[in-house]
């Protein structure tokens, strides 16, 4: 087992039913929130996460608030878990993206995914079926945004002429993560030689069969040395007893993993197919097999530890903590991040 | 009148790294707020030489979140993509700034001359305008125009099926964000046909901009904003020394006004600089409020070529020797001389 980078996530701004806030209260919250595990320094990186016109505002421009997180922080990385890139113009989101990285001083992990909600996809008048497409064709866009001279990219989905793309990131080379759930977008990724964060759908077996096939595709592709980071979402909760932390993040868990990936239809049942309000007693089961799952990184600062250590033996060198569950108090998730900081990742 | 500091270029300069250069900008967001300013402005260009800022909306939120009571000014460029990315963007900018944002769009220019998608139109951008409003209102809505198709109602989208409207969100703060239209012609077209407060570009004379404030006259009350290269030193010759070289490169790199290298500097600033000493400033400022109605001055101030300290004294005496001048207003002579 190498090293593994904590990072902690995944920020969405939601003014929920259960807890409806004034946006600006969410805002402030966020800048707070990143400004205090900045200081913390063992937690690499801050996740952000995005949606569009979801009924609870969950925030859709990842990029143009990291700008307010980059301003707020000296050290933490800024990362999007993950920006729903098919629904983006690929070059303003590369025009976006290196600004922040100047911003930021070159501390972008740019997290992009397919995006899944064919409500998103009507929204901006972009057809679902052509996400494969665009994910793909926008990535070059990207890269050769970034590259020096001009972008010159004629694709079915993008067509950019013969212009220089300025500022260009601070960075070298902006990693570029994937957002993945099946196998399709794993192998995407190893083609493209990018990192990739493994979704909290997945149980510990598929996240390690999803990082092994990451490993034979890039082999196969020759990227095996791009030095790509294997990432994984996992929920968690850190106090001072495992009793403690089962009484406070197990209902939210619960709830977050029922009422909102079920609306969503974000959970899958065993032919991959959706499961959402419609099917309930699947939508249960699939529910309750995924809080066993995160279970395991929840509890006193030990049991994380041990959680953490069993996915990074998978392969994963990347653990996302998500520990932004709705409506438990700012005091005890402050708690949990110190805990995390300072009793669970320097004993990883 | 009220005062407002920028636009912000934030390009590449010979001798500072750009990431520095960032930097800068964001402290000058602070220094104007601490010297009474109104607002702070951020534009977007895009493909440029001199890498000037690219996102509005980017750097934007980072001055939101650096500043606590000046109005967050956003130029973002109209016309080239769903005006719904726009919308959201500055919704997320108004809940940072809790309800500071001011939003003037630009006609895209630039980017539509490189070939690069889009459309520079009266229409698309009225159009793009519609939209926006919409999505900030408190209602679902839909667009159906040459320009966007909002919702789709794809047969391939499924699960959207039924749903003849969308809700953007956040929602912003404010009840209305402040719309004006920057550019020129096009963008003085947009703004009569609006009724929205035309914000004339600071590369631009006092005669040339002329038949732009003379289209509309504004209502009770309305903002007439414009945009000028300031700089203020004790003295006018201590301005001008600092001044020349910096202004000579910023309008060499942007290009703007086309015959910008072919006069001398003298030519290029009558009528559009405003440099000098407080007094100079002040003479030279009345002159856009007497001739063009103007109340709302956004002044750059804040030139990367410099060095930042002496950024950081302009803002403080323009703030302290010029501002109170224009707004306050029965200012007694006893005090007036004091600054």
């Amino acid at each position: 087992m190498g090293k593994v980078d904590v990072g902690v996530g995944i920020w969405s701004l939601q003014s929920t039913k259960t807890g409806p806030r004034h946006f600006s209260y969410l805002y402030q919250e966020l800048i707070e929130d990143a400004q205090y595990v900045d200081e913390l320094r063992t937690i690499s990186t801050i996740w952000q996460t995005e949606h569009h016109f979801w009924y609870d505002g969950y925030c859709p421009s990842l990029l143009t608030v990291a700008g307010g997180i980059a301003a707020a922080t000296k050290h933490i990385r800024i990362g999007q878990s993950a920006l729903l890139f098919s629904q983006h113009e690929a070059l303003r989101v590369a025009h976006q993206a290196a600004v922040l990285d100047q911003l930021s001083a070159g501390r972008l992990d740019l997290g992009l995914a397919l995006g899944y909600r064919d409500n998103e996809f009507d929204g901006f008048n972009i057809d679902r079926r052509v996400r494969r497409q665009r994910f793909e064709e926008g990535v070059n866009v990207l890269r050769r945004a970034w590259a020096d001279g001009p972008v010159n990219f004629e694709g079915a989905q993008f067509s950019v002429p013969d212009v220089a793309v300025t500022p260009k990131p601070y960075q070298a080379d902006v990693p570029i993560w994937v957002a993945a759930v099946g196998p399709k977008p794993v192998e995407r990724a190893a083609r493209m030689g990018a990192s990739i964060i493994l979704s909290d759908a997945l149980t510990l077996d598929q996240v390690r069969s999803h990082i092994d096939l990451y490993r034979e595709c890039a082999e196969a592709a020759g990227t095996s040395g791009s030095g790509a980071k294997m990432g994984v979402l996992r929920r968690g909760w850190v106090a001072e007893t495992n009793e403690e932390a089962f009484s406070e993040a197990l209902p939210s868990l619960r709830f977050l993993l029922r009422e909102q990936l079920g609306g969503w239809r974000y959970l899958v049942d065993e032919y991959g197919e959706p499961v959402g309000f419609d099917r309930p007693s699947e939508l249960d089961a699939a529910a309750a097999k995924l809080v066993a799952v995160h279970e395991r990184t929840i509890g006193r600062p030990e049991r994380v530890v041990r959680g953490i250590r069993e996915i990074a033996s998978a392969g994963a060198d990347h653990i996302i903590f998500g520990t932004r569950f709705d409506s438990l108090p700012r005091a005890k998730y402050l708690r949990s991040l110190e805990l995390l900081a300072t009793e669970v990742i320097p004993h990883v | 009148m009220r005062f407002g500091l920028g636009p912000l270029t934030i390009e590449s300069i010979a001798g500072k790294q750009h990431v520095d250069t960032y930097e800068e900008a964001l402290e000058q967001a602070e220094i104007a707020e601490r010297w009474g300013f109104d607002s702070v402005w951020v534009d977007e260009r895009n493909f440029t030489p001199g890498a000037f800022n690219s996102s509005a909306s980017v750097v934007g939120a980072a001055v939101a979140q650096r500043t606590t009571y000046v109005r967050v000014g956003l130029m973002p460029l109209a016309g080239l993509v769903n005006a719904i990315y726009v919308a959201e963007e500055v919704a997320c900018i108004d809940n940072i700034s809790n309800g500071r944002v001011i939003v003037a769009c630009q006609e895209p220019g630039e980017r539509v001359a490189t070939g690069w998608g889009g459309d520079a139109s009266v229409d698309r951008i009225r159009d793009d305008l519609a939209v926006m409003r919409k999505a900030w209102g408190p209602n679902p809505f839909n667009h159906h125009s040459p320009y966007h198709t909002i919702p789709a109602e794809m047969a391939a989208h499924t699960v959207a099926a039924g749903l003849h409207s969308i809700s953007v969100q956040p929602k912003p703060a404010q009840l209305a964000v402040p719309l004006w239209m920057a550019g020129t012609s096009i963008a003085a077209e947009v703004a009569a046909a609006e009724a929205l407060p035309f914000f004339g570009p600071a590369h631009l004379s006092l005669e040339e901009l002329r038949p732009f404030y003379s289209r509309r006259e504004p209502g009770p009350g309305e903002i007439v904003p414009l945009a000028r290269e300031v700089f203020i030193a004790r003295t006018g010759e201590e301005a001008h020394e600092s001044a020349r070289p910096a202004l000579e490169r910023l309008y060499a790199r942007l290009g703007e006004p086309a015959d910008a290298g072919s006069g001398s500097f003298a030519d290029l600033a009558r009528d559009r600089f405003v440099i000098g000493d407080p007094e100079q400033c002040i003479e030279q400022l009345y002159r856009y409020q007497h001739e063009l109605g103007v109340n709302y001055v956004v002044a750059r101030l804040a030139y990367h070529e410099m060095h930042a300290g002496e950024t950081a004294r302009a803002i403080q005496l323009f703030g302290q020797a010029v501002v109170p001048e224009f707004r306050m207003f029965g200012l007694p002579d006893e005090i007036r001389k004091l600054a």
